[in-house]
């Protein structure tokens, strides 16, 4: 069971003088339980991308499959919202969509469009708050009055209790400072751990490096290079890519190496100094 | 020469109408000319409502604060003091006023009321400054989120401001954005402009001269940048998160591999070891 | 949604022509003048003068005549329901007759009569906006109604306005765009219904776009004041209007073509 994309291609568009390809054959497969990311810069097609994991576009006839859990996402199909449905897509500044009077209503949005009935709607948004890790208390206060950060958790909470096979995230921490970035991937772990297929579109490597199974990178709607954090590192030493910045940590690695220090090609501080020290101790 | 304090904040208090705590509680400090000053604190520390103060959006419940040598209270003082301080804010979106690039650059000296040709020339400037002058005639909507805030400084710096005031101006941008934004405020700075810079990302302060650190309302620390970075525990205590090549460069200053006084750059550090 | 914001009703499409280069004010006062005669003068040889003056005009505009007529395709269906409405229920000597359906002589004349009228109304607004700049038309109503502004009509904030709003128009589409695929990944559904219905169900993006649009509405304020704003007293132009020769002489020859036209629909109207 899982998500496929085959040599998938959007071009904005067609045949006007506006024409834009913001996808050109394009591959992925994901797994349940397993987190992708999709990393590139702005412009590099990743949140086109991420639109199609969910049916929000379609594949045009000749340019591309996708299909999800079985389900082929084809124009005018009724899958649909059967992919929709298994697959929660959270946009970029996802309290913007905020609407509701009460973070009740709010919450049970998505479930009471899926069907689930009204008497098992309080169950459903009680667990979708604890998943967040906001308390019952919620419940009837006015999602607009939340603090920036609450008002996030809600918004995920939302798309959380829809109990989406998989969860798609658009730049999910966009506007964050660190310790909402932390507190949001270690939510994400540990959907991920529950058997949630969790993909992560992001511009922030680092993020990418630290908690992804597999990594897609994308540049002018192209891909770069796809595999695990390790393969991706080597790639992007070797060849930088437009627009991705590689971790400050890991660039000094990259620019030490290069120089002929041998150090490992890390991002993770400690590693680094303690090869560093070991090198100057050594000489 | 000992340079003058452009900025003066004296005792300062402010509540919002209809808070039950203060936002900034006996707040004192200067803004030097030609300082590259950072304004650091955590979401609710007050920073933004400090920065506010700085071009007389709001105006102190208590105490005063002048601004060269005018105060901020002084209603005919208004619009020399804006002049004097132009201010880039969050949301690169929210700025922009005009539908086309260089008539939004020029919204601010048209405000001055200055003639046309003036108005020509530093817009013209401004947006070669900003790496902007390609798209002068370009809708303003086909601009990136990176290239609308760079427009959005350009409009600042076409009012010809001594101080620029920048609230968290990355917040919303990617790295790339992230780092063209700084990179032109160098420049800025390397020209004698006084830059404020507030923010909650440390390692965007790596090439200010001095940082202040703001907690609920009130100033905790006052210094040099390097010495910032050396205050391990305290930077938690004030709800700062230390990046991952601050922590390192900290860890290679306490071995005394590098010394302090290298910029806890990638280049700073890589020069300092390829030295060894 | 990307693509209306570059053909939204009668949008401004840039050329190098001496038309585009003519003061606003003057195709502002133009386009008047030409609306008032559609109405004034009754003879319908008249369609055919204005027929000729759009040829002319777009000659003049260097833009393709097929984009000047494809711009009213918003608003036919406008057009052909007034003629229908004329066609079906003028009274006068039948022509045709089916059942309870029946055209009269007068009816074909009056459909044909009101239809034209309205084609060739809505032909030279659009031909105004296609051949100047909002900015531009802001500037020139601006500057037009300036001289009333002592006596309170609020000439400089209504063009503020305008021009903040036109700013703001593809943004908001943009987002209007996003919320709704937000509202639909969360399993709305949109189109099905009836009316009642599909109100309701746009709920979920018109509350958060009105939260988004009064935020983005203190946070504009807040910026403007922050450089300088302080409403039009005082307020220079960057790019400043400037009446030219060529503004005054098409003025004159709209302002004696129409005069002319008058004059002849009188004396053919006497005989």
């Amino acid at each position: 069971m899982s998500i496929i994309v085959k040599n998938l291609t959007h071009i904005y568009h067609p045949s006007t003088p506006l024409e834009t390809v913001a996808l050109k054959d394009v591959n992925l497969r994901t797994e349940k339980g397993q987190w992708l990311s999709i990393v590139g810069h702005t412009g590099s097609g990743k949140s086109t991308l991420a639109q199609y994991l969910n049916a929000l576009l379609v594949p045009e006839a000749g340019r591309g499959e996708v299909s999800v859990e079985n389900y082929l996402s084809r124009p005018g199909s009724s899958q649909l919202r059967s992919i929709r449905h298994t697959v929660g897509l959270v946009f970029q500044y996802p309290e913007q969509q905020l609407f509701a009077e009460t973070v009740f209503e709010e919450v049970a949005f998505a479930p009471r469009n899926w069907g689930v009935a009204e008497k098992d709607l309080e169950e459903v948004v009680k667990g979708a708050l604890r998943e967040v890790g906001l308390s019952e208390s919620f419940l009837d206060r006015n999602p607009f009055q939340l603090s920036g950060g609450e008002k996030r958790r809600i918004a995920l909470a939302s798309v959380l209790a829809a109990n989406p096979a998989y969860l798609v995230l658009d730049e999910p921490t966009a506007g964050l400072d660190a310790t909402g970035r932390k507190d949001l991937v270690k939510l994400l772990l540990s959907q991920k751990e529950k058997g949630r297929g969790i993909v992560f579109v992001t511009h922030d490597l680092e993020i990418a490096l630290t908690a992804s199974d597999s990594i897609l990178v994308l540049e002018g709607g192209k891909e770069v290079v796809q595999g695990d954090p390790e393969k991706i590192v080597q790639a992007l030493s070797q060849n930088p890519v437009r627009g991705l910045c590689l971790p400050e940590v890991l660039e000094l690695a990259v620019l030490l190496e290069q120089g002929g220090w041998k150090v490992p090609l890390t991002w993770n501080q400690r590693k680094l100094f303690q090869s560093i020290v070991k090198r100057v101790r050594k000489s | 020469m000992t340079p003058k304090d452009i900025c003066t904040l004296q005792d300062v208090g402010y509540t919002y109408p209809e808070a039950d705590r203060p936002a900034l509680d006996g707040v004192s400090f200067q803004v030097r000319e030609g300082e590259w000053l950072a304004l650091l604190g955590s979401n609710g520390s007050g920073k933004s409502t400090l920065a506010k103060h700085l071009n007389a959006l709001l105006l102190p419940t208590q105490g005063a604060c002048f601004v060269y040598g005018m105060d901020t209270r002084d209603e005919q003082n208004l619009w020399t003091i804006r002049s004097h301080v132009a201010m880039v804010f969050q949301n690169p979106e929210n700025q922009i006023v005009g539908t086309v690039v260089e008539d939004d650059a020029a919204f601010g000296p048209e405000n001055l009321g200055l003639p046309s040709e003036e108005i020509r020339k530093r817009v013209d400037w401004a947006l070669s400054v900003t790496g902007l002058e390609g798209k002068a005639t370009n809708p303003t909507y086909s601009l990136s989120g990176g290239e609308k805030q760079r427009l959005a400084v350009a409009g600042a710096l076409a009012l010809d401001p001594p101080c620029l005031v920048l609230d968290e101006p990355t917040a919303m941008l990617d790295p790339q954005g992230r780092r063209d934004l700084l990179s032109i405020l160098k420049t800025l700075h390397s020209q004698g402009r006084t830059i404020v810079y507030i923010t909650h990302r440390l390692e965007e302060t790596v090439f200010c001269d001095r940082a202040l650190v703001l907690q609920e309302g009130r100033v905790e620390w006052s210094g040099c940048i390097s010495e910032l970075f050396t205050h391990r525990g305290k930077l938690e205590e004030w709800g700062l998160e230390c990046p991952p090549f601050v922590e390192l460069w900290q860890m290679l200053v306490r071995e005394n591999i590098i010394s302090r006084n290298t910029p806890a750059t990638v280049d700073g550090v890589r020069q300092a070891l390829c030295l060894l | 949604m990307k693509f209306l914001n570059h053909l939204t009703f009668g949008q401004f499409v840039p050329a190098p022509s001496i038309i585009h280069r003519l003061d606003p004010r003057c195709k502002i006062l133009g386009t008047m003048l030409l609306l008032t005669g559609i109405f004034l003068i009754k003879h319908p040889m008249a369609f055919g003068v204005w027929a000729l003056l759009l040829l002319v005009m777009t000659f003049f505009s260097k833009l393709p005549f097929s984009l000047v007529l494809r711009s009213v395709k918003p608003v036919m269906i406008l057009v052909v329901f007034t003629a229908l409405i004329h066609l079906f229920f003028t009274k006068g000597t039948p022509v045709f007759q089916w059942g309870i359906i029946s055209i009269t002589a007068e009816g074909i004349r009056m459909g044909a009569y009101m239809g034209l009228r309205l084609l060739f109304l809505v032909l030279f607004a659009c031909f105004l906006t296609l051949t100047t700049s909002p900015m531009e038309l802001s500037d020139g109503l601006e500057k037009l109604f300036s001289p009333l502004a002592p006596l309170g009509f609020p000439a400089h904030e209504l063009a503020m306005m305008m021009t903040i709003a036109l700013r703001f128009i593809p943004t908001l589409l943009d987002e209007t765009d996003r919320i709704m695929k937000a509202q639909l990944a969360r399993g709305a559904n949109l189109d099905k219904g009836n009316l009642w219905q599909r109100l309701r169900a746009m709920l979920p993006v018109l509350v958060p776009l009105f939260v988004i649009v009064f935020q983005r509405a203190d946070d504009l304020a807040t910026a403007m004041e922050a450089r300088c704003y302080r409403g039009g007293n005082g307020r220079t132009r960057f790019k400043p209007l400037c009446w030219k020769m060529r503004d005054s002489a098409a003025l004159i020859v709209l302002i004696l073509t129409i005069g002319l036209l008058i004059y002849i629909d009188r004396r053919v109207i006497v005989l």
